[in-house]
This record gives C-alpha cells, sequence and structure tokens, in this order.
C-alpha cells in the first residue's frame, strides 16, 4: 500500500469543499511537517518558533503523551509526543523541533515542543484543524496545539 | 518644577507613612479615652498632606485635605460631635488623597498603566494629567519618578555592615597569606590549610551578605492587608451587607517589588467578592447561612511560592451562567469543555462589561486586568468555586527571585536536584549498612535504622552509562513531617545554587517534583521533593 492510502485510511476527513465542488479559494500560511513519511500542516499563526534539536530531558516518572522537556533558551517548554500521528519514540539526529504557542484555555496560554523529521513553510487553501486539505494531490490534515494535547487527553493545569 | 519633581517620590512615600499613620490613629479612635489627643494628631498629618500637595500643585488633593482640615478642626473643638459616621467620612476622605497620589504615582512610574484594575475613576486621572503636563512629558521627569524607596530598619542595615566588615578582614588576611608564602615565610602545606580556612569563611560571608540583603527587599503583607481590611470597612458602611473580614499570615513576607503590585489584583478581588460573592443579609438568612458574610484573606509560604488566598462564603460562580454570558458578549468558548474551563472564561478580556459594572467593583475593568497583573509577576492566578457555598481565588507568586540552595544528585546517569533545606546529611556509607526486611530497605543512620528508598528503581529512565561506586552506596538522609528516612541514589554531585522554576501547566503532575532548573552547562534538572517521593513509594507499596 503507498503512503498515502495509508494516510487516507488512517484519518478520517472532511475535506473542506466549497458548495460548487471546488476547494476554497481563500490561501493560508502553514508550516508543513513531516513525521515519519506523513504529512500534516499547522497553521503558521500557531508556531512560535523552529529550533534545532536540542536534548530532551526525559520526566522522572514515564506519563503517556508526555516526552520530556527542552530548554530554549533558559524557559523549559514540555515535549508531547507525536506517537499519536505516527511519530516515533526516538528522535533522528537531525530531527527539527517545533515550538507551538497554544492558548488551550482562558487562563493560560502555554506553549509546547514537538519533534519532526522536517519542517516547510507553505500557501494552502484555508480549513480547520482537524480538517483535511489536498496538498500536490495529496490529503494533508491539519494539526493544531489544541488538537495534539486533545490526542493524549492532556488538559493544561494551572501551576 | 523640576526641583519639585526630584522631590516627588519622596513625597509620595512619605504620604503612604503618613496616610497609614492616619488610619492606625483612626482605629484607635472609637475606644479612646483621650480622643483630642488623636484628633490632633490626624489633623497635624492632614495638614502635612495639604502643604506637600500644595506644593506640587496636586489641587483635588489639597482641596480634599483642605475641607478634610476644616471639619477636622471643628471635631477638635468638640470630640463629643465625633461618632462613626463621622469617623468614616474621615476615614473615605482620607482613603480618596491616598487613592489620587497612588494614580499619581502609577502615571509617573508606568506610563502605560491607566487602565489597570482598582483604578480612580475617570476624573481622578483627567486631574491627575491636567495638574501635571510637565511630569509626564518631559524624560527627565520619568527618570526621576522611576525612583523605588524601600523602607529598612536600622538593624538591619549595620548587621549588613558588620558582614562587610568580617569580609574586608577575610580579604586582608588572604592577602597577609600570599605575601607571606611569596616571600617564603610559609610552607604549601600551611598556606593551603589555612586558605583553605579563610575559603570557607569567606563563602559564608557572601552567602550571609546575600541573606541579608535579599532580606531587605522583604517586606511584611501587614500593610498590605490593613489597606484591604480598610476598603472591605468602607464597603459595609456604605451598603447593607454585613462583612466579617479575616485575615491570616500577616506577617508573611514579600519581595518588595511583588508586593508593590499586588495592591491592586487583590483590591479588585475583594471588591469582587464584597460586591458580587456575598449576598445580602436576607438572602443570606433564605439559603440557611449565618447572615455575616464572611471573607478570608490569607498569605502563606509553600516552597519557593507565596500563595494569596481570598476566599468568600458567598453564592459562588455558576459556571453555566458565565458560559452563557460570554457567548451573548460574542466571547471566543470553543475551548470549553467542562465547569473549570467555562468558570474561567472571566479571566478573558472584555468578559467585564457595564453589566456587571457596580459602584464598588466595577470600572468596566475585568479579571483580565487581574490576571495580567499576576502574570506580569511571573505568578498565577486560579479560581475554586462551589454554587451556594463560595469562592477561593488563589495567587501564587514567587517568594523572591533568589537562588535555592541544592544537592545535585545523580540517578542513573542522569541529574536531578534536592534542595538542601530538606537534608539533614549526605554520606557515603558501606554496603552492610543497609539492610533488608519486610519489604523495605532499612539503613544505619547514628546507630538507629531508618527506612531508605532506593531512588535508582524508582525513576523510570534507563541506566546510562555510569560508573557506581561499588565497594559503598550514596545516601541521603531527609526529614518528613514526623521521621528520619533515607535515599539511596547513584552519586552525589555538588552543592549549588538554581532558580526554581514551577512546571509548565502542559507538564504532566508528578506531585514529588517541586518544579525544575536549568543548570549553567543549559541541561535542564527536575528538583525532588524526598519526603514526597516516600510517601508515593509507601502508598504505592502498600496497594
Amino acid at each position: 500500500m503507498q503512503p498515502d492510502e495509508i494516510l487516507k485510511n488512517q484519518l478520517n476527513y472532511r475535506h473542506t469543499l466549497s458548495q460548487d465542488g471546488k476547494y476554497a479559494s481563500e490561501l493560508s500560511t502553514y508550516l508543513q511537517i513531516t513525521i515519519a513519511n506523513s504529512y500534516f500542516v499547522i497553521p503558521i499563526s500557531e508556531v512560535g518558533e523552529v529550533s534545532e534539536f536540542l536534548p530532551i530531558r526525559p520526566y522522572p516518572s514515564e506519563v503517556a503523551g508526555h516526552v520530556g522537556v527542552i530548554n530554549l533558551r533558559g524557559k523549559v517548554i514540555p515535549v508531547i509526543s507525536m506517537e499519536q500521528f505516527g511519530g516515533r519514540k526516538e528522535s533522528k539526529p537531525n530531527s527539527r523541533i517545533v515550538i507551538l504557542n497554544t492558548d488551550t484555555t482562558a487562563s493560560n496560554s502555554e506553549q509546547l515542543a514537538l519533534i519532526v523529521d522536517s519542517v516547510k513553510k507553505i500557501s494552502a487553501p484555508s480549513a480547520e484543524s482537524g480538517n483535511v486539505i489536498t496538498l500536490d494531490n495529496n490529503p494533508v490534515r491539519v494539526l493544531s496545539g489544541g488538537l495534539i494535547l486533545e490526542s493524549w487527553g492532556i488538559k493544561p493545569c494551572s501551576r | 518644577m523640576a526641583e519639585n519633581d526630584d522631590l516627588l517620590p519622596e513625597f509620595l512615600a512619605e504620604a503612604a507613612d503618613i496616610i497609614e499613620k492616619i488610619h492606625g490613629d483612626l482605629e484607635k479612635l472609637p475606644g479612646a479615652q483621650d480622643r483630642s489627643e488623636l484628633i490632633t494628631a490626624i489633623f497635624r498629618n492632614v495638614h502635612t498632606l495639604k502643604g506637600s500637595s500644595s506644593m506640587f500643585n496636586f489641587s483635588r488633593t489639597k482641596s480634599i485635605a483642605h475641607e478634610l482640615e476644616t471639619n477636622l478642626g471643628k471635631f477638635k473643638e468638640s470630640p463629643q460631635t465625633l461618632n462613626d459616621p463621622e469617623i468614616q467620612y474621615i476615614r473615605d476622605e482620607v482613603q480618596k488623597i491616598d487613592e489620587l497620589l497612588k494614580a499619581k504615582d502609577q502615571l509617573d512610574l508606568v506610563p502605560g498603566t491607566l487602565n489597570s484594575p482598582g483604578e480612580p475613576s475617570a476624573d481622578t486621572r483627567a486631574d491627575n494629567k491636567e495638574l501635571l503636563p510637565a511630569a509626564s512629558k518631559t524624560p527627565q521627569a520619568t527618570v526621576n519618578a522611576t525612583e523605588e524607596y524601600i523602607r529598612v530598619t536600622v538593624n538591619r542595615v549595620n548587621e549588613t555592615m558588620n558582614i562587610v566588615s568580617e569580609v574586608f578582614l577575610i580579604r586582608n588576611q588572604m592577602v597577609y597569606l600570599v605575601d607571606r608564602f611569596k616571600s617564603g615565610n610559609l610552607d604549601q602545606r600551611d598556606f593551603f590549610q589555612t586558605w583553605d580556612m579563610l575559603d570557607g569563611a569567606l563563602r559564608r560571608g557572601v552567602g550571609e551578605l546575600e541573606r541579608s540583603t535579599m532580606s531587605m527587599r522583604m517586606m511584611s503583607v501587614q500593610g498590605l492587608f490593613n489597606r484591604m481590611a480598610r476598603s472591605v470597612q468602607s464597603y459595609s458602611a456604605k451598603t447593607n451587607k454585613k462583612i466579617l473580614f479575616q485575615t491570616v499570615g500577616e506577617n508573611t513576607e514579600l519581595d518588595k517589588k511583588i508586593l508593590d503590585v499586588l495592591g491592586e489584583p487583590l483590591i479588585h478581588l475583594i471588591r469582587n467578592a464584597m460586591d458580587h460573592g456575598i449576598e445580602s443579609p436576607s438572602d443570606r438568612i433564605r439559603s440557611n447561612k449565618p447572615e455575616i458574610g464572611t471573607i478570608i484573606l490569607s498569605a502563606t509560604i509553600s516552597g519557593n511560592e507565596a500563595v494569596v488566598e481570598v476566599k468568600d462564603d458567598g453564592k459562588g460562580i455558576d459556571a453555566k451562567k458565565i458560559l452563557a454570558s460570554a457567548q451573548k458578549k460574542g466571547l471566543d468558548v470553543s475551548h470549553v469543555t467542562d465547569d473549570q474551563s467555562a468558570i474561567e472564561l472571566i479571566f478573558l478580556p472584555g468578559f467585564s462589561t457595564a453589566e456587571t459594572v457596580s459602584e464598588v467593583s466595577g470600572r468596566g475593568v475585568g479579571m483580565d486586568a487581574v490576571k495580567t497583573s499576576v502574570t506580569s509577576l511571573s505568578g498565577k492566578v486560579t479560581i475554586h468555586t462551589e454554587v451556594g457555598k463560595g469562592s477561593t481565588f488563589s495567587i501564587r507568586l514567587p517568594v523572591s527571585m533568589s537562588l535555592a540552595p541544592v544537592v545535585l544528585i545523580d540517578i542513573k546517569g542522569l541529574k536531578y536536584a534536592v534542595p538542601t533545606s530538606d537534608i539533614l546529611e549526605t554520606k557515603q556509607v558501606p554496603f552492610s549498612w543497609v539492610k533488608r526486611n519486610s519489604g523495605f530497605d532499612y539503613v544505619n543512620f547514628r546507630d538507629k535504622y531508618v527506612k531508605c528508598i532506593d531512588l535508582r528503581s524508582i525513576m523510570d529512565a534507563e541506566e546510562k552509562s555510569h560508573e557506581e561506586n561499588m565497594r559503598s552506596c550514596s545516601i541521603v538522609f531527609f526529614r518528613t513531617s514526623n521521621e528520619t528516612c533515607a535515599a539511596r541514589v547513584s552519586s552525589f554531585e555538588r552543592n549549588t545554587e538554581i532558580v526554581v522554576k514551577p512546571l509548565s501547566g502542559l507538564s504532566p503532575n508528578i506531585p514529588w517534583v517541586y518544579g525544575v532548573a536549568v543548570l549553567p552547562t543549559g541541561e535542564a534538572i527536575f528538583v525532588l521533593s524526598l519526603a514526597k517521593i516516600l510517601e508515593e513509594f509507601e502508598v504505592t507499596n502498600a496497594a
């Protein structure tokens, strides 16, 4: 089975079609990320920055969905696992780190980090997170920090 | 005007003291035998405020003080005419002067914070703007106004001076020692022995100097709490609500910088509690509650954090109502999944509108401003509420930005920190000192066996290449609330000082992790609570 077909099967997607059957014409800027041969896009407005790979400090106790923390210029940011989206546990030496700004509750705005294989800035039809857009004739799912946290059932708490 | 600008910060600091004294005297008035003496003291202080306000062209402050002075003159003549309503009148007028001067203070110090919570009414601001065009326009004036003051007792300064002189003496001894060594009057062994001793004394001296200097920045929350008490008194006098105001932990000390900013969010929370939290006496009786509502303001220290709470026994916050109100106002509620996230909508900018504005709590400024103030101090604000029972707003703040001394330990090749204050002793002990019985390890500590947990088996991390001492084990002895215990680690690294930060709200909640710190090498490490690990380990074992 081709990777594209696997992706199609994996995703329960909804195309953002307008009434006349054409794709919505409005374009948005996304960060396209690659994780183990799967492609996803994240709205650029959610992306804080993309960093070279940084050493990850694992938590003293293993918790599902959590990889550990990184030190980004003195700020300690939690790394969230992408295993739900086909990511591996271990990272490749040339992996990148994507920092997302999440505004998941009214009282908290936190940052999270993801380990990805590669990144690219692209323009594509606007769509809500969780939806699927077509990119180079391939279905690609729109992700967001909130969606990734939700996939693990992680709820932000105040500390 | 330029000369006056130089004096302005000094005047504002002095005025705050005078206002505090007036309030103190007002407290004593009802029960005082010789009232005329107290009235004279208040009169004199109000007169001073009037004179200084006039010097700085604060016309509104001056006119309030003038009118108050005239009335105080009358009370001085006939002290018997001074009853509760009159005392309240004086209190209110002094409060007005206080707010005007504080607004003046903010206008100069932080030009962008005109919309902060609890700010004086629009006409007050207009008054200040109009009166001080030069101060808000010239950069020179702004620079002068940013001078801040800390009140420090002479004893604390003398204490610091003593430490400085000790450090200076040690430095001279070091110079003398090096000279003797260079001239060949001292052999190498003696030189290093004395050097080590002096180095140890110098370290202690510098440590004491740091503590002493930091302590100068620390101030008790008492003054702040008194201000809040006055606010409640003045509110009760104006409305039919009966409120009992209690304070807990008035001696808790916080960094002055934190204390200065904390006042505004706190007064906003208390006004909210009085206005929207506590019900009217008739409503309270209908709900089978005591007629008098209670607001408790407390401050406690928990680890490296101070927790300031405003707790009321009022009607609580109804999540459904908040959600409906937010939807009506067109706010984004897409992230609301449960009651807690609905209640937290009150922190959104634009949630507080004219509908919720009242004379007391509402100035069109919402809880978002409270959140912004607290966040600016690296703190967090949370709500716990129960409909019909009341609400608790908790503000968590760092006590100070000082460093925490820790011992770095190694567990399976990964570094962790344990606060030195938690540790009794660190020791390499022979294997034979560790005994196993009934599923627990015990280790000999001062001729007594104490429970020992093995952190190497508790931590999930995979064993990294690490050379452990094969002949003895590294044990950290610590005390829980009621016993001495021990924890086995792979090895000890060193003592150091770190800034402990709380974990991100997205990190998992591991109860035995105090927080996280970054070492000079850039490595992020977790700070552990050994007592809580023991608690967790015992629970797991029992299960």
